[in-house]
């Protein structure tokens, strides 16, 4: 069983789980001495202002966290110290009579409900602040250890959602991972979880209720998961990959320099499948210079309105400033699938969802929803070389009802007087086999195929992958596949288009001399995919790939083809120096 | 007394930093020194009255400063920040 999340902080991490409910627990009673218990109060602020201090002075001089941290404290004494905190509390104290934890507690929550329910998004994740503000005092005062468990060496903690207090107790105490349903990239956690080098995934909805203290988990960022109830044998195969992964990610910046050209001198482009502007930084640790799929449906999730395209713009522009490369392709909506985004469609409704109103389809019918976007990515592309890409094309009216509404678009941009670039490249995704006849027409019109081969595939073989039962009929050492990457190749080369594939097939190392052979000219994976691509693809020269594909061409079985490809793959790890840089890097895999 | 107006130029808003740069910037002056935005009033120098005033970009904001002895000073220090954009862009 799996969850999925936001990786906020790289790595792997295995150990038994630990469900952590933030909640302060305390005692409330009523109080006669009004005076002693303000004063326990005072006295209990200065030290905690003390505490926070000596915080700040060991994150400044320290050289675990980088010291940016540090104002995530500076800000907590000054709510400490601001009148709607320290004073209503001691005011109240007066007024309802009770211990000061309890009180403390009652403003508290009077205070997060109102930023919480500010609407602001910003000010809502300001929350956690004061909350972590009312735990700290309370723990102060009842002489609590700061986090009542111990033992936490080794755990992985789960939480729906931890303050930045919390999470340094976890740390010094060794926890392993962190995985909490509240939070993003930029949230707190995120922060200080990189800085302490601890994997943390966030975002995970329900996770809290559904595991139990001690279960073994597995936090695995680089597949943006969260794994339970595996077996014996699953888990030493993580424990394993954990010791590799120190190794390995240092290996992987070890290729950052090296250019991505084949052993004779062939450059090939390789391009980074990004959803999130935050995995920019992973893609330049890899000294990968090039997006070849923005996914921009992580944009609309999550909310109930439609962004503007004045924030959509922002969005864009600010991805293609993040990052000095060739090129960004963005790639246009593509909800439905398995996809669902609540302002626009709903995949529950549908019979065959992957068959169904989906990609482009949404978009032609939405079209306002379509133009929103199509002009933020016009305007974006004034700064940076954007290139637009349309998913799921099957045939040339579709695409003429895509110029209709590129041209509204362009009319509309000029009408205004808003900088744009009219002549941003245009690209489809060739993921449904009927697109692939018509190249002559396409080839025509844009600049760039890109073929999407999990849909592809998935189309081409009528195989859910997704079902448990047909799974194993999914394998794209398919002589289906290649033939027809084969054909669109060869149509787009006659036309002289670039073709790039941005499936998973791109990252198999089993695969890459076939596509190098098709002729494919950019492949485009997952950022940590790319290093041990990079140094195959060094290993070998075009004319070997051309001979490995025209073998593969006249296979006609699954089998046969994959067994022969393990073949070449084993014999060009055992090319020269590279057998050491490479074997630990697959080791495992 | 001093009131001068200004618009938001950050992106982000006031958020909790820039926040927390007024308060540090008005602890320096004595008096009371106030921010309104969006109809609400805000205590210059406590943090979560001005981050309650969920003001963001582009929104108006008065900043006024009485009952001190440079009241043209402290309300000026304020302004660079936001002329100054929080350091932010």
């Amino acid at each position: 069983m799996k969850f999925k999340g936001i990786p906020v902080s790289d790595g792997l991490a295995v150990g038994k789980c630990k469900i952590f409910l933030a909640d302060v627990d305390c005692e409330i009673y009523s109080i006669d001495n009004v005076i002693r218990e303000q004063r326990r109060f005072k006295t209990c602020v200065a030290k905690v202002k003390k505490e926070l201090l000596e915080t700040i002075e060991a994150i400044e001089k320290g050289d675990r966290l980088n010291g940016d941290e540090a104002n995530i404290f500076k800000a907590h004494i000054q709510i400490l110290e601001d009148p709607l905190f320290y004073n209503e509390i001691f005011n109240r104290i007066k007024i309802i009579k009770k211990n000061v934890e309890s009180v403390i507690n009652v403003v508290v929550k009077e205070l997060t409900d109102k930023f919480e329910k500010s609407g602001n998004e910003v000010l809502a994740e300001r929350t956690v602040d004061i909350k972590d503000l009312g735990y700290r005092i309370i723990s102060r005062l009842t002489h609590k250890q700061p986090l009542k468990i111990k033992d936490l060496d080794g755990t992985i903690i789960i939480a729906k959602e931890l303050t930045p207090t919390q999470l340094l107790h976890l740390a010094s105490e060794g926890v392993a991972g962190i995985c909490t349903e509240k939070g993003g990239i930029t949230s707190h956690v995120a922060i200080l979880s990189r800085s302490l080098d601890i994997p943390a995934l966030s975002g995970v909805k329900n996770i809290v209720e559904y595991l139990g203290d001690g279960e073994y988990i597995v936090i695995d960022t680089e597949e943006n998961e969260i794994l339970f109830n595996l077996s014996d044998k699953e888990l030493d195969k993580y424990v394993f990959l954990r010791r590799q992964y120190q190794k390995m990610i240092k290996k992987r910046r070890a290729t950052k320099k090296l250019s991505s050209v084949t052993k004779d001198g062939k450059k090939i482009n390789l391009a980074a499948n990004l959803s999130l502007i935050e995995e920019v930084q992973k893609m330049k640790e890899y000294g990968v210079n090039n997006v070849g799929l923005y996914r921009t449906e992580f944009l609309f999730m999550d909310r109930e309105d439609i962004p503007s395209e004045e924030e959509q713009f922002r969005h864009y522009k600010k991805l293609g400033d993040s990052f000095k490369g060739d090129y960004l392709v963005i790639r246009t909506l593509d909800a439905g699938g398995d996809k669902n985004i609540s302002s626009i469609n709903n995949i529950h409704e549908e019979n065959n969802p992957f068959l169904g109103w989906r990609g482009i389809r949404i978009c032609l019918d939405k079209k306002e929803v379509f133009k929103t976007q199509l002009k933020a990515i016009l305007r974006a592309a004034a700064f940076s070389n954007i290139m637009l890409l349309y998913p799921m094309i099957n045939s040339s009216e579709q695409y003429e009802k895509i110029m209709e509404i590129f041209d509204e678009c362009v009319f509309e941009l000029k009408k205004t007087k808003t900088v744009f670039n009219e002549e941003i490249k245009k690209g489809i995704l060739v993921e449904i086999p009927s697109a692939a006849y018509y190249m002559d027409y396409f080839s025509q019109k844009i600049d760039f195929f890109s073929i999407g081969t999990n849909d592809m595939l998935q189309f081409l073989l009528a195989v859910d992958r997704t079902n448990d039962k047909i799974s194993n009929m999914y394998s794209w050492y398919n002589k289906a596949l290649f033939s027809i990457m084969n054909e669109i190749v060869t149509k787009a080369t006659k036309y002289n288009k670039k073709v790039q594939v941005c499936g998973e097939i791109a990252s198999d190392p089993l695969c890459l001399p076939v596509l190098i052979g098709l002729g494919i000219h950019s492949l485009s994976m997952v950022p940590s995919a790319i290093p041990k691509i990079k140094l195959l693809l060094r290993s070998f020269s075009v004319d070997e790939c051309k001979e490995i594909t025209n073998t593969v061409l006249n296979m006609d079985r699954d089998t046969e083809i994959k067994s022969f490809l393990s073949g070449r793959f084993k014999e060009f790890m055992g090319r020269e120096e590279l057998i050491n840089e490479m074997s630990e890097m697959w080791e495992g895999k | 007394m001093k009131s001068l107006k200004l618009k938001i130029k950050n992106k982000l808003g006031i958020h909790a930093r820039p926040a927390s740069m007024i308060v540090d910037a008005a602890m320096k002056h004595s008096g009371n020194i106030k921010l309104i935005a969006n109809g609400i009033v805000a205590d210059a120098k406590s943090i979560l009255s001005i981050m309650m005033l969920a003001a963001e970009c582009g929104t108006e904001i008065e900043i006024t400063a009485e009952n001190n002895s440079d009241d043209d000073k402290a309300a000026d220090d304020i302004k660079n920040l936001f002329e100054r954009k929080f350091d932010e862009d």
